[in-house]
């Protein structure tokens, strides 16, 4: 009987399992076709998000270091950084893989049964993101091969002599950049986005405006670096075509100045606050397109990195630090010469009541780009005090500690934010910490959330600088190109110029720009880096310098308790910034070359 | 953090230990080629830090081509460990304070082989001779112009308290600019160096335009 009931049991058992369900004809849940993707607009807004997170390239808060590279910010936690030279393959991009993903979408799109609106929207976003990519390549490798909107399928035995293309020359690589955006432009919505996370219309004719800027000043410019060219013109750009070049970025950039939705963020009376919220809130009135971030899922730890000590949320801090190069640069407001004041004629120091009395009538877009001493932060004051200045016996000693050390009868000796010339962790080396992109929310510094701040890409304000000098170039009046400059000095709070040369935009860009991925970029097509990071010691421009300011411990003599300010090489940027001529342009990987022996070299290569 | 990074190193020390007497795949190079950069027969000097001067050997018949670099020394020299063949050694455009040309130098390697790898410079620096008088060091040296289109930008006088003396390593530069060809000298006061260093070297180098590295003079001078 027992035996019967197993038989039974194993017979419905069996029966069971092979029912009429097609067990192995079902269809993928996990793999899905064409078709149902280029038909859903859900599944096309996952997929062209995925293109969106590969785009970061150059300098951004992905990636902090990054932006310790120039002569911006420098390292500042742990020991001294000795990297001496600009690698050979700095920030190069050569993602083809990345370049095929995008032409897959485009001829996808191009076959879907959405509306008409939908679909051109979703192929100007993903051609944009190629226009975007090309622009990347090419201003770190020169020209480079143009695939097109082509896709190669390799099967065995197929001649891969068709797959490898030439490079192209960087005039048409930029050309290619160029006659995309005009076309995408049209193909993409003229609205806001979102947090300005998706392209538009505005954001292609800003690829479009700043490709032909680079291209212009290129072609301009290349006859400073002789040495630096191919024989095919993979490298460098003809003068004759610097004309054709400026005109496009300037009436480009003016159609966005006149007609985008956009304007210059003027919305707090504040205007180191404003500067601040126009770039780092995502309130800001002016920004066309920003990778943007948010929680949970989507954030970085820019925040937690480079916060400063007294207002972290976590161990993390200091990561990088702004060095003193660039808040010098800063100008003041009636003075252009932006240098502080910290000793007499005779070499005295100068004694300030308030630690921030330094940075007084400084461009308020200082207070927007980097914390300096007595300036406020998460709503406490941030001091640095690197030690003290006693009186012993006559002659001024200086006492310094473990940050947040005190001792009779000083008070605080070195303060916790520093800064120190230890090599101890997250520990403040300069004087200064970064508030541009830095997110005021205590919970942003933490490792376990990060934080959400976007990385702006374009903005109206490069629009007005791209403007300002294609019509410098172009020779238009020096009303209109200083009108332009002064279009953002007025916002920032600066006295406004009458006359405009190439210097003040050089001097506009580095402190409007600053960590905005813009500074190595000028540099290189005003073919001006090799002078400014010439790599020689004590070279005001290519070594970092740092602030470190004392307090006075003198007891009943009138400086008691005031500050002194000393200017002394940063301590851990062990070597000055060295830019040589084959930094121009990157190197291409051997194993580049070696898979397409059409390639050419790059110079110095 | 430290602590975990030396158990690995000891761990890995440790494998490596148990394990060395494995055999490779490859043989390692053991022929040398040795040689110097001269200009009529004389070393070239160059800034022998920071791998900043390089030439490349190659050599034909394989799939790919790939080059080997070889760094110049401060005095000119240089050395490779290579496998025996015939090699193509050439100048890297930018790299060195001379011309690049097309030409290559052909080297048959069997063991081991010592050349003179001969360039055109823009200028030639010779008759280098240092003086010092009381603190001040006083530099005098013949310059002259190889090629028109090449303008100098500035010379130096350097001061180091290491060997390796050269406008990214220095303590202290006296530099005399707008001088393209002739005998001249340059004086530098260096008494704070005299008296806070044990040891001081001092070195010429030429900045041409447009060329990233300078021309140095091959003997360094050991001021102290």
């Amino acid at each position: 009987m027992k035996k019967l009931n197993i038989y039974i049991l194993s017979a419905l058992l069996l029966a069971g399992s092979a029912s009429c369900s097609k067990f192995l004809d079902r269809e993928s849940e996990a793999i899905l076709t064409d078709e149902q993707i280029y038909s859903d607009e859900k599944m096309l807004i996952s997929v062209i998000a995925n293109y969106y997170g590969r785009v970061s390239w150059g300098q951004h808060i992905g990636n902090t270091g990054s932006l310790a590279q120039l002569d911006e910010a420098g390292f500042s936690s742990g020991g001294p950084n000795n990297a001496q030279n600009f690698p050979d393959d700095l920030w190069r991009v050569y993602d083809y893989t990345l370049i095929r993903d995008l032409n897959l979408f485009v001829n996808g799109i191009r076959q879907s049964t959405l509306e008409e609106d939908t679909k051109n929207n979703f192929e100007g976003e993903a051609r944009f993101l190629r226009a975007w990519t090309y622009f990347n390549m090419v201003r770190t490798l020169g020209g480079v091969p143009l695939m097109g909107d082509e896709i190669f399928d390799y099967e065995s035995g197929s001649d891969i002599g068709n797959l490898q293309y030439p490079r192209a020359t960087e005039q048409d690589t930029y050309d290619y950049i160029i006659a995309e955006c005009t076309e995408i432009a049209d193909l993409l919505s003229d609205e806001k986005t979102i947090n300005s996370a998706r392209a538009n219309k505005w954001a292609a004719l800003g690829l479009k405006a700043r490709a032909a800027l680079y291209a212009g000043s290129i072609a301009t410019y290349n006859y400073k670096t002789p040495d630096v060219t191919t024989a095919g013109g993979e490298v460098g750009i003809p003068v004759s075509q610097a004309e054709s070049y400026y005109t496009i970025a300037y009436e480009t950039s003016k159609l966005i100045l006149a007609e985008s939705p956009y304007q210059l963020h003027e919305n707090n009376p504040d205007k180191g606050r404003n500067f601040y919220e126009a770039v780092s809130s995502k309130s800001s009135t002016e920004v066309i397109w920003a990778r943007d971030y948010a929680y949970p899922g989507q954030t970085h730890m820019f925040t937690n990195n480079v916060i400063a000590s007294s207002v972290r949320g976590d161990i993390d801090a200091n990561i990088i630090t702004p060095v003193l190069n660039l808040v010098e640069d800063f100008e003041y407001i009636d003075d252009r010469d932006g240098s502080l004041h910290l000793t007499e004629a005779n070499g005295d120091y100068i004694y300030y009541e308030n630690p921030e009395d330094v940075f007084a009538n400084k461009d308020p877009r200082l207070y927007g780009t980097v914390i300096y001493s007595g300036a406020d932060f998460l709503g406490s004051t941030v001091i640095y005090q690197a030690g003290v200045r006693y009186l012993d016996g006559g002659s001024w000693k200086v006492k310094t500690a473990e940050p947040g050390t005190s001792e009779a009868p000083y008070g605080l000796i070195t303060s916790m934010d520093g800064p120190t010339t230890n090599n101890d962790q997250y520990v403040n080396k300069t004087g200064f910490n970064m508030r541009k992109f830095v997110e005021e929310d205590r919970d942003a510094s933490t490792r376990g959330r990060g934080s959400v701040m976007w990385f702006v890409r374009f903005r109206l304000g490069e629009m007005v600088l791209i403007a300002a000098e294609s019509a410098l170039a172009l020779n238009k009046p020096q009303t209109e190109v200083a009108g332009y400059i002064n279009q953002l000095r007025n916002r920032a709070g600066i006295q406004t110029l009458s006359a405009v040369s190439l210097e003040d935009i050089i001097q506009e860009r580095r402190v409007e720009l600053a960590f905005e991925d813009h500074r190595y970029w000028d540099l290189k097509r005003w073919r001006i880096a090799h002078t400014v990071w010439n790599g020689q010691q004590n070279d005001p421009e290519a070594t970092h310098y740092a602030l470190f300011p004392y307090k006075i411990h003198a007891p009943g003599q009138a400086n008691h308790g005031k500050w002194v300010y000393e200017k002394r090489k940063a301590s851990h940027t062990m070597y000055p910034r060295y830019f040589r001529f084959q930094n121009y342009y990157s190197f291409f990987d051997q194993d580049w070359l070696n898979r397409n022996p059409k390639l050419v070299r790059n110079p110095y290569q | 953090m430290k602590r975990t990074g030396n158990s690995m190193l000891y761990i890995f020390l440790l494998g490596v230990c148990m394990w060395s007497c494995g055999k490779d795949n490859y043989q390692a190079p053991e022929s040398t080629l040795t040689g110097t950069v001269v200009y009529q027969g004389e070393p070239v000097g160059v800034r022998g830090s920071n791998q900043s001067v390089r030439l490349q050997l190659w050599q034909d018949g394989f799939q790919t081509r790939e080059p080997i670099d070889v760094y110049v020394a401060q005095d000119g020299s240089f050395s490779a460990a290579l496998f025996d063949g015939q090699y193509k050694l050439i100048t890297v455009p930018g790299s060195g304070p001379w011309q690049h040309s097309a030409d290559t130098l052909l080297i048959d390697l069997n063991g081991h082989a010592t050349v003179e790898f001969p360039v055109d410079l823009y200028y030639n620096l010779t008759d280098v001779s240092y003086q010092l008088s009381g603190e001040t060091l006083t530099a005098t040296f013949q310059l002259d112009q190889l090629v028109d289109d090449r303008a100098v930008d500035e010379i130096s006088l350097l001061i180091g308290n290491t060997k390796f003396v050269d406008l990214g390593h220095f303590l202290k530069r006296e530099t005399l600019s707008s001088a393209q060809q002739g005998t001249f000298s340059i004086s530098m006061d260096i008494g704070p160096e005299l008296e806070n260093n044990q040891t001081l070297f001092a070195r010429v180098g030429v900045k041409i335009n447009g060329i990233t590295e300078s021309l140095y003079d091959t003997a360094l001078h050991q001021v102290k």
